[in-house]
């Protein structure tokens, strides 16, 4: 069902006139796009304000842009590709999907994280307080930080994990594996001994190296 | 008086009491849980990452067991995903057959809560009732796919193939001989659609059943009734959907709000709790099953007056 967007776009850009970097419609979906330092307002404002009432945040993920747009190489990953950065402005970002009940229609908000060595946003678990997991999630899997999280701890990965695993430089099957050590008589973890199937090109390609 | 401390325990990762692997730190007074500090990450593969690296007919299989118990339905997420970005037309046939089968899983999918809940505070009967009925279930299935619960059956643009005009057949062997196996062989001779309108049949009595055994139940509503209330401002905060939402109150289906594929040409409705408590939540699931019920039927009579090529 196409929603009929144009009331929410009319009001998305009477209210935050100038905190609007990009506000795209595509395949009938909402995209807005906000700068870090306006995330908290703007995301509040759409939560309250009686013509937006987004009173439900249905997902929040990470996104790694640095391999988005390029050729698809064997083995059907992607390589780094220089469209990414023209397009986006930086490597990491986080995505809201919100939702209004009121108004039966979704929104999605997407905001960079400016440093791609340590990518930091605020947390909005105090605007939704489902976002306490997702935001670990994102740390997790991601390796972005969210200021002001009540609880910020891995969620997913193992116990020890090091490494965010859904980074496009980390590798598909991963640094280390597990396997029970007769003679130590434990479970011991060493590096991962099946081939990687990408070429060298690819690795290289993607490490920057 | 002797001074008592919190006590902090672990529970998991395996457990018996535990649906899967979940490990729980629990800090206790007493036998009340003060504090739980969960670690969900046991069950986790990294499906998007898997995906990267495969193309999107590759993936789908991974959709099935994201939740092992609503298969066909992630399926469906995710193919509706794709045809969106590829502006896919779906033909109408296969639109009713996916509804029916959302419909199947969503039955599928109740059974099991309903059953595993009753089990686990107390009640081991409802339990045998409710997989009685979703044993037919996974049957159609193995018809429809080869496999019972990971089905794989949804694909970008319709579904693998058209509906059989055959149910697996139970086989005589030493505990059945052929007596017993041409009675239990009695409702699989026709087409699946046909099995399945003799399940529509019997299915309303089947919750009749559960609801004879739970609803009016007095150690069953004292177990539920008032206990892990939901207002709906936490449940929309929490982000809740489904079932979850509605049982705190407030009235928002998905198939009736931004209905998809068929849902708008289909006579069904949504149940709506009050209390929000666990006792509202198994209402409305139970009913649910009833309307999933009545939606199968309205799609097989749609799928029969409409055969495929």
């Amino acid at each position: 069902m196409a929603a009929n967007l144009t009331p929410l776009t009319t009001n998305l850009t009477t209210i935050f006139t100038n905190q609007i970097v990009s506000l795209e419609n595509m395949l009938g979906e909402l995209t807005l796009v906000v700068r870090d330092i306006d995330m908290l307002e703007v995301l509040t404002r759409l939560r309250d304000d009686p013509d937006l009432r987004f009173e439900q945040m249905i997902d929040l993920c990470g996104v790694d842009y640095c391999t988005y747009g390029g050729e698809i190489c064997e083995g059907g990953a992607y390589l780094k590709s220089d469209i990414a950065l023209n397009a986006y402005p930086s490597r990491f970002a986080v995505v809201y999907h919100l939702l209004s009940l009121t108004h039966n229609i979704r929104l999605r908000v997407r905001v960079f994280a400016e440093d791609d060595d340590l990518p930091v946003l605020s947390s909005v678990a105090n605007i939704w307080p489902c976002a306490n997991w997702y935001e670990r999630e994102a740390f997790d899997l991601y390796g972005i930080v969210f200021t002001d999280h009540p609880d910020l701890r891995r969620l997913l990965s193992d116990y020890g994990f090091v490494g965010n695993p859904f980074r496009k430089d980390f590798p598909l099957s991963g640094h280390v594996e597990m396997r029970y050590d007769p003679e130590q008589q434990r479970v011991i973890y060493q590096p991962v001994s099946i081939e990687n199937s990408f070429p060298a090109s690819f690795v290289k390609n993607i490490t920057g190296g | 008086m002797a001074e008592i401390k919190n006590y902090t325990m672990n529970f998991g990762p395996q457990h018996p009491s535990a649906h899967g692997v979940l490990r729980l730190v629990l800090e206790l007074d007493g036998e009340v849980i003060e504090r739980a500090d969960p670690h969900i990450g046991l069950l986790h593969r990294g499906t998007e990452k898997l995906a990267e690296h495969k193309t999107y007919l590759q993936s789908l299989p991974y959709m099935d067991r994201l939740d092992y118990v609503s298969m066909m339905c992630n399926e469906h997420a995710y193919v509706m995903a794709i045809e969106k970005l590829l502006a896919l037309e779906v033909p109408v046939r296969a639109q009713y057959i996916r509804v029916m089968f959302d419909e199947i899983t969503r039955v599928m999918n109740h059974l099991l809560w309903l059953g595993a809940h009753a089990l686990d505070i107390g009640a081991m009967t409802v339990f045998l009732y409710a997989f009685r009925e979703r044993e037919d279930l996974m049957d159609v299935y193995e018809a429809v796919s080869g496999a019972r619960l990971h089905a794989a059956y949804y694909r970008p643009g319709g579904v693998y193939r058209d509906l059989p005009d055959s149910m697996p057949l139970y086989q005589a062997s030493k505990i059945h001989n052929a007596k017993a196996v041409k009675k239990m062989n009695e409702n699989r001779e026709g087409s699946l659609l046909d099995f399945m309108e003799d399940f529509t049949n019997r299915f309303p009595t089947c919750v009749d059943e559960y609801e004879t055994l739970l609803t009016d139940n007095r150690i069953w509503k004292q177990r539920t009734v008032g206990i892990g209330v939901v207002t709906p401002e936490r449940a929309l905060a929490l982000g809740f959907s489904g079932p979850m939402l509605r049982g705190s109150g407030i009235a928002w289906d998905l198939r009736k709000k931004q209905p998809y594929e068929i849902y708008n040409r289909i006579d069904f409705d949504i149940p709506v709790g009050v209390e929000g408590d666990c006792y509202d939540r198994y209402l409305v699931r139970v009913e649910e099953m009833r309307q999933s019920n009545r939606i199968i039927k309205q799609c097989i009579s749609w799928l029969r007056q409409n055969p495929g090529p």
